[in-house]
């Protein structure tokens, strides 16, 4: 194997965040200074917590100061800002000056006040990647060079919808949206239609949220955690991947909303649902639970749900937030899913009713349900071979006739 | 160079450059695509591509792929996420074809293969001791100036 010349060794070390780029230049007296032309200054939990604030900080700005080289691709820093926000400011500012691509900010770690974002460290050109945790952002009413942003990560971010409808407004580019914990939306709409690369959009625990409308026609994937709210779905034709997982609500849960956004959802091929979801979607649970069900969810009988999950191939369950999901609320679901061939389940320490219901009933209905003849894989996960665990275990057993594998 | 009957570039007969690899072994390769080499380039631009060109120090083997690359890279109508992803599994072999890879590149002057191919090795070596680094590119320790690094740099170093 040939030697590389130097020159290709010192762009190999340009590509290395920053403290290895260091750490490269003990390798020869000729990469000594290398580090110095880092693209990629990178400032994480480990590095900013093990030392101390102080020497963190001088570190940090040592860098920058000597920085020499002409592009910083990426800066990402986790840091505690209280009473250095002038000098974590600077070291954005050179970061753009340099024509940063990604920039990852997390501010968790500030004990009370969030990190202040002026309007002119966000409206900038290169940016590509923007992922900011516990910060307080000064939006302008319009973004005339922030429109080359392809993801965009929000965590504890004071931010309304309307400041989102605007970035998205002028992000176009935009593949990933993912927004948590922010808690200043209450009413989002994602109006995508001319964002063909919008792919990917989560959104998580935003505890004042009552309304999400999706306009999406090339969203691939949604994720949803948190209190159910509202929701619209205009085209989500694309959609192949959802996620749903729904917190117990301080009242109680309506249960034909859940329906409709499972009717929503018909068409995806991956789905995970945690167990107040699937629980909602019976009857009996409604009864168990002592509320007179209204009229809609008198419509639908136990026997079957109202929707196909025609293109549904992989099913993930999550036992988590249900009281009452059992057997055959698994069973009576994949009934819908006639060409189900992965099913995830993720027991999460949680038993089974055991009903008198299920033994009087359910578990005589679960004979007339159809045989899964495409389900190829089941793992079951936290199995401990309870008695009720096992009646889980044999279902698929029993409608599984072609099942390759069983993992516990 | 269009025959006189042509109406479409698509009826027009590409015009295709020849290398030779250091083992003899000949590759044609589009004119556009062989753009995207700065040294090809210049040759085009100076008349020196009318002959096959010698690459005396890319053998057959990596010159076939260099030329599968800038074929790829030069199609039109290629949306970014395709040619990312075709661009991983080009670079998902072994390390020593990396290497030539970034031989090859450097000597033709391929930025974008260039940089895909140091971006793997730079991966590569992410988590590495300086040790192991010497011996992955073959450089000579001095224990001295190791010392000296380290002293200059000490927040880098635990």
């Amino acid at each position: 194997m040939s030697d590389l010349p130097d020159d290709v060794l010192e762009r190999i070390f340009t590509l290395l965040p920053v403290k290895q780029a260091v750490r490269a230049g003990v390798v020869s007296t000729r990469f000594k200074r290398v580090w110095l032309f880092s693209r990629k200054l990178h400032f994480g939990r480990w590095f900013t917590t093990q030392k101390g604030i102080l020497e963190a900080m001088s570190a940090i700005d040592h860098v920058f100061r000597a920085h020499a080289g002409p592009q910083i691709q990426s800066f990402k820093l986790y840091i505690d800002p209280t009473d250095i926000e002038p000098m974590v400011r600077k070291w954005i500012e050179i970061s753009i000056s340099k024509g940063v691509e990604e920039l990852e900010l997390n501010f968790v770690a500030a004990r009370i006040e969030r990190f202040q974002l002026s309007r002119d460290l966000i409206d900038v050109e290169s940016l590509r990647v923007l992922k900011l945790t516990f910060c307080e952002i000064d939006f302008p009413p319009d973004l005339t060079r922030l429109h080359l942003l392809d993801t965009l990560i929000l965590k504890k971010v004071e931010i309304t919808s309307d400041m989102i409808e605007t970035l998205i407004l002028n992000c176009t580019l935009l593949e990933t949206l993912e927004l948590v914990h922010c808690d200043a939306i209450h009413q989002l709409t994602l109006s995508a239609r001319n964002h063909k690369r919008l792919k990917v959009f989560k959104l998580g625990d935003c505890s004042d949220l009552s309304l999400v409308e999706i306009d999406a026609p090339g969203l691939r994937s949604f994720h949803f955690y948190g209190q159910a709210p509202l929701f619209l779905f205009e085209d989500i034709s694309q959609l192949k991947d959802a996620a749903i997982n729904f917190v117990p609500p301080k009242g109680f849960m309506r249960h034909s909303s859940v329906r409709n956004i499972l009717d929503d959802l018909a068409n995806v091929s991956v789905l995970t649902v945690n167990s107040i979801v699937l629980e909602s979607l019976h009857n009996h649970n409604v009864w168990i639970q002592g509320i007179s069900p209204n009229y809609e969810d008198l419509k639908h009988n136990t026997r079957g749900l109202p929707f196909s999950y025609r293109n549904l191939k992989e099913f993930q369950l999550i036992m988590h937030g249900g009281v009452y999901c059992n057997t055959y609320d698994i069973a009576a679901f994949l009934n819908s899913c006639p060409f189900v061939e992965q099913v995830f389940i993720d027991l999460n320490e949680c038993s089974f009713e055991g009903s008198i219901y299920w033994e009087l009933h359910q578990k005589q209905e679960l004979e007339s349900f159809r045989f899964l003849c495409r389900l190829k894989f089941v793992k079951v996960k936290g199995f401990r071979f309870h008695q009720h665990e096992l009646e889980l275990v044999k279902f698929f057993l029993q409608k599984g006739i072609n099942l390759e594998t069983l993992a516990l | 160079m269009s025959s006189p009957s042509s109406s479409s570039s698509l009826s027009c007969p590409k015009k295709m450059i020849t290398l030779k690899s250091s083992d003899g072994e000949t590759f044609e390769i589009e004119e556009i695509a062989a753009l995207q080499s700065k040294t090809l380039e210049n040759m085009i631009d100076e008349n020196c591509a009318d002959t096959p060109i010698p690459l005396p120090n890319i053998e057959g083997k990596v010159l076939a792929k260099v030329v599968e690359f800038c074929t790829k890279h030069a199609e039109v109508g290629v949306d970014a996420e395709s040619l990312r992803a075709w661009d991983d599994e080009f670079v998902n072999v072994e390390h020593n074809t990396v290497f030539d890879y970034i031989l090859a590149a450097n000597f033709l002057e391929i930025p974008t293969l260039l940089d895909l191919a140091c971006r793997v090795v730079a991966d590569m070596i992410k988590g590495k001791t300086p040790d192991e680094i010497r011996k992955i590119f073959n450089i000579k320790p001095s224990p001295e100036e190791e010392e000296e690094v380290r002293r200059e740099n000490q927040w880098a170093f635990e």
